[in-house]
């Protein structure tokens, strides 16, 4: 039977890994892990909730509802953000200004929504 | 005290599993903090680049390549990956969730997106000559893609 897990020191090293069915923890490449010591996973930083206002048509053209929130931080590398709303469907969208942290989240539903934001660094 | 913590046999596999404060690891009615039934998304690499604009005025089109000029060091197999892009006109904007969203001068129609071993291809075209110039941002996870 294969180790699964491995916890403590290995040969000098910390080692915390668990492996997939039918992989050896000890042995096993990466893409064999479903966890592992040294691992870089996406960590949201920011996250929250926010009511967006309905979109609406003036003049024949649409006029997005749309709603800013401050994330608390600038940023040097774009983030990844992950976003939905409160239907969990992908109608609403949004820009980030990374110099300020301000992301504006706009709707083009004829209907109020609540949206849900993460914003993921990855380093 | 609640038992947070549980490094064994659980839900029929060996494992590591962290439940949420205040929850029970053994019974938990919440989403568990670390579960290793499941993968976790590995960041492998991350990288930008400007992309490089072609307009061809006479189709009323900009085009923007990066055919194989990001490179990530090989993993052997295909990985997972993310995008999107940053609008450069009017400053230092992100946009979401599509990767390109360009309210102003035109609209993107087309959209391609590749790893070939260890290079990014990438193309997409805008619709008007006007279009400004946008980064290309990704992230390569060690995650497999099949």
């Amino acid at each position: 039977m294969a180790d699964r897990v491995v916890v403590g020191d290995v040969g000098g090293g910390f080692m915390l890994r668990v492996s997939k069915p039918g992989y050896n923890a000890y042995s096993a490449p990466p893409e064999g892990l479903t966890f592992h010591e040294n691992m870089r996973p996406l960590v949201p930083v920011v996250s929250g909730y926010v009511g967006v206002p309905a979109g609406s048509i003036s003049g024949g053209n649409l006029v997005s509802g749309q709603v800013t929130v401050s994330l608390g931080m600038g940023f040097s590398f774009p983030p990844k953000v992950l976003i939905r709303n409160s239907a969990n469907r992908i109608s609403v969208q949004a820009t980030l200004n990374m110099d300020n942290g301000q992301l504006t989240i706009f709707n083009d539903t004829p209907a109020p929504v609540t949206a849900r934001y993460f914003v993921f660094m990855p380093f | 005290m609640t038992n947070r913590l549980r490094i064994g046999h659980l839900f029929g596999q060996p494992g590591v599993y962290i439940s949420q404060p205040g929850d029970d690891v053994n019974n938990p009615t919440q989403a568990l903090a670390l579960d290793t039934r499941y993968e976790t998304m590995d960041i492998h690499h991350y990288g930008r680049r400007r992309y490089n604009k072609e307009v061809i005025s006479s189709i009323n089109t900009t085009f923007y390549t990066s055919f194989g000029a990001e490179q990530f060091p090989a993993l052997g197999y295909e990985p997972m990956f993310m995008f999107t892009t940053i609008r450069l006109a009017s400053g230092n904007w992100a946009s979401y969730p599509l990767g390109i969203y360009n309210p102003g001068p035109g609209f993107t129609q087309n959209f391609e997106f590749e790893i070939r071993g260890n290079a990014i291809w990438t193309t997409f075209d805008m619709l008007g000559t006007s279009t400004p110039d946008y980064d290309f941002v990704y992230v390569i996870f060690r995650n497999r893609l099949v």
